[in-house]
């Protein structure tokens, strides 16, 4: 009996069970409003979300693991955005072009951004990277007012790639993607990552090159921010580049949120946290008649919730989730041994 | 040259690596790779650059004329040693006399004005440490410990050893992030050799504990461990006793001569704590202002007027 709830323990502690788990959860959930019983509106939503965890997922490995601070998300979330634009509706290729030219241009900036971080650190890297993304920003603006993609273009190995069947694509991209950043983590890169966020020169000491990690956070982080920009283009498929949000600080500062209310080092944490962050926004915010007269005050919401983590979890809520889970534990325990 | 004496390094990590599998796991999987990976091992040592470097018989370590101005400041102004194969040596000096500049020379973290700096390394070859990057040090056998405590606090003191055997994993990015076995071998052995080192410096107790929080003496014992992970020729221990009380003080006397002795290595330390450096070290440097006052035993030191002076001023009567 023991061992049985031990192994069945085991296989949920294990990140891949939790992933397909988690597939399995949203993918049922858009059958569900096939079927009608759940509105299309939500599981856009849920689509949109699904969009922006891909990103703070890469924003955690830079952030939680490598202690490296970037505000520029937001330019990274627009080149993919750009490069999709671009490569899928004026040149008229296939969207798997739109998808090497984005890592193409991603991994590239990313190796810039990351030689730059082995010279400027801590808040100055901060201010850099901003300035980068306001470049991105002002260049997209100078360069189209309104991308727009046709949704006959939106083909993917022939099969169209519609709200349902995007969907499904985000849902596995970020299966993939999440998988592979577990691994990463729970592997000698992921720890020599930390050991460089802790201690430069231990690190060094220890032989792990700070040029080569840097450089692969941040080209890790830039990925899948492209990444992002390249399924928003596929799922949104519009965007006007002068007011959309999207390519704003705001963008960074949520993903940043999302990040630091989940807990800087956990993957599921920080999935959770963006869910919190836009979940609310979309869900709930954006129904109270106040919010809809004021759309910034939505942004206080987010920070009145960072305070409030920073200064009582500062683990986020992966932190809170732990110590639930140790304290129903501690009953269970005690139940157990007053029965004994 | 250091790329090429990292892929050696890597080599014998996996010949290592799978000597270790063929041994536990069953017969004939294991040893056609071994074979494989020992002859590919013995061309890449063959076709190593001959550096042409020797150093005198017996001899680990050459410092020569080695200076580190910083700007006007001349911290180490032309200080020249020797370290013998399997001494104990320990450089000592008033505050400010340039010692932890020269072990920052030495691991290559400041890159010295001028001089020279020799070391013989694993594969028995001479190279001259200032061509080598400060990250790729380790792979000649060069392990140092910080004055300042540099324990990764987040993380448990068992994966601050795996931390320090970073370098002995063979796998690449795309292994790992696929978690591919040869990942899962690898984990395996050098978290038994973690463990190992845990049980060797009594710290067995601590294996699952998170570094931050843990009282000072532990942590230093944990800095002392990660240099055991990766069979170091040469240890550089910065003040192991600062911050220590007597009781201590005096484990860890009993505990660098066990190290010197059961990993055969050679240790190079900075300290201030006199009566440890002349307990346990067999030669002794000191230094003053970037330059040096004498070398000898422990003794010889202790009597010789230059170091009384600079470490208690000038006496007016004469």
């Amino acid at each position: 009996m023991v061992k049985k709830q031990n192994r069945v323990q085991a296989f949920f502690r294990h990140p891949l069970s939790q992933i397909i788990l988690f597939v399995i959860i949203l993918a049922v959930i858009q059958l569900l409003s096939m079927a009608g019983i759940v509105s299309n509106s939500l599981v856009f939503a849920i689509g949109n979300t699904l969009i922006y965890a891909i990103i703070a997922i890469g924003f955690c490995l830079l952030l939680g693991y490598s202690g490296l601070a970037s505000l520029g998300t937001a330019g990274f979330i627009g080149l993919g955005a750009y490069s999709a634009f671009y490569v899928v509706q004026e040149m008229g290729m296939p969207y798997i072009a739109a998808l090497v030219v984005t890592l193409a241009v991603s991994i590239g900036i990313g190796v810039v951004v990351g030689f730059i971080s082995l010279r400027i650190e801590g808040i100055y890297l901060a201010i850099l990277t901003l300035g980068l993304a306001e470049i991105i920003r002002n260049l997209l603006m100078a360069l189209k007012s309104t991308i727009q993609i046709e949704i006959e273009n939106v083909r993917l190995f022939g099969l169209l790639m519609d709200t349902r069947g995007g969907y499904f694509l985000i849902l596995l991209t970020f299966a993939v993607l999440f998988w592979l950043t577990a691994n990463l983590i729970n592997s000698p890169a992921g720890r020599a990552m930390l050991a460089m966020k802790n201690s430069t020169s231990a690190a060094q000491a220890m032989g792990i090159s700070l040029m080569k990690y840097r450089l692969l956070a941040f080209v890790i982080s830039t990925v899948f921010a492209a990444i992002g920009g390249l399924l928003y283009m596929m799922y949104v498929r519009t965007m006007t580049t002068a007011t959309s949000t999207l390519l704003t600080l705001t963008t960074s500062l949520n993903i940043l949120g999302a990040v630091i209310i989940g807990g800087a080092k956990s993957l599921w944490g920080t999935t959770f946290g963006v869910f919190i962050i836009y979940g609310i926004q979309s869900m709930f915010l954006s129904r109270i008649p106040f919010f809809i007269e004021n759309p910034a005050f939505m942004t206080m919401v987010t920070g009145v919730l960072i305070i409030l983590v920073v200064m009582f979890f500062p683990g986020g809520f992966a932190q809170i989730a732990m110590q639930a889970g140790q304290w129903l534990k501690g009953k269970g325990g005690k139940k157990k041994g007053g029965a004994a | 040259m250091a790329a090429t004496y990292a892929r050696v390094d890597r080599l014998r990590r996996r010949v290592q690596l799978y000597e270790q599998l063929a041994a536990s796991g069953p017969a004939g999987r294991y040893e056609k790779k071994l074979a494989a990976a020992k002859a590919q091992l013995a061309r890449q040592q063959d076709s190593l650059p001959r550096t042409g470097l020797t150093l005198p018989e017996g001899v680990v370590l050459e410092v020569k004329d080695l200076c580190m101005y910083f700007g006007g400041i001349h911290a180490v102004d032309g200080l020249s040693f020797q370290v013998k194969k399997g001494e104990i040596f320990g450089l000592i000096g008033p505050n400010g006399a340039g010692k932890t500049t020269v072990f920052n020379c030495i691991t290559q973290f400041y890159k010295p004005t001028s001089g020279s700096i020799h070391f013989e390394n694993k594969s028995g070859q001479v190279v001259d440490l200032n061509r080598e990057k400060v990250h790729d040090v380790i792979l000649q056998g060069i392990v140092r410990t910080f004055q300042n405590v540099e324990v990764v606090r987040e993380v448990t003191v068992l994966e601050n050893l795996l931390i320090a055997g970073h370098r002995q994993y063979t796998s690449n990015l795309a292994q790992q992030a696929l978690h591919l076995p040869i990942l899962k071998q690898e984990e395996r052995v050098i978290r038994e050799r973690a463990l190992q080192v845990l049980e060797f410096m009594g710290l067995t107790g601590y294996r699952d504990w998170y570094a931050a929080g843990l009282p000072y003496g532990v942590l230093k014992k944990i800095e002392i461990a990660r240099t055991l992970m990766c069979d170091p020729q040469l240890i550089i221990l910065d003040e192991p006793a600062a911050g220590l009380n007597d009781t201590e003080t005096a484990e860890l006397a009993k505990l660098i001569r066990r190290i010197q002795k059961e990993y055969r290595c050679t240790i190079l330390l900075v300290e201030h704590d006199m009566g440890l450096v002349m307990d346990i070290c067999h030669t002794v440097c000191a230094i003053s202002f970037g330059k040096l006052l004498s070398i000898g035993t422990p003794a010889q030191v202790q009597a010789d007027k230059s170091v009384q002076s600079a470490y208690l001023g000038v006496s007016e009567e004469v």
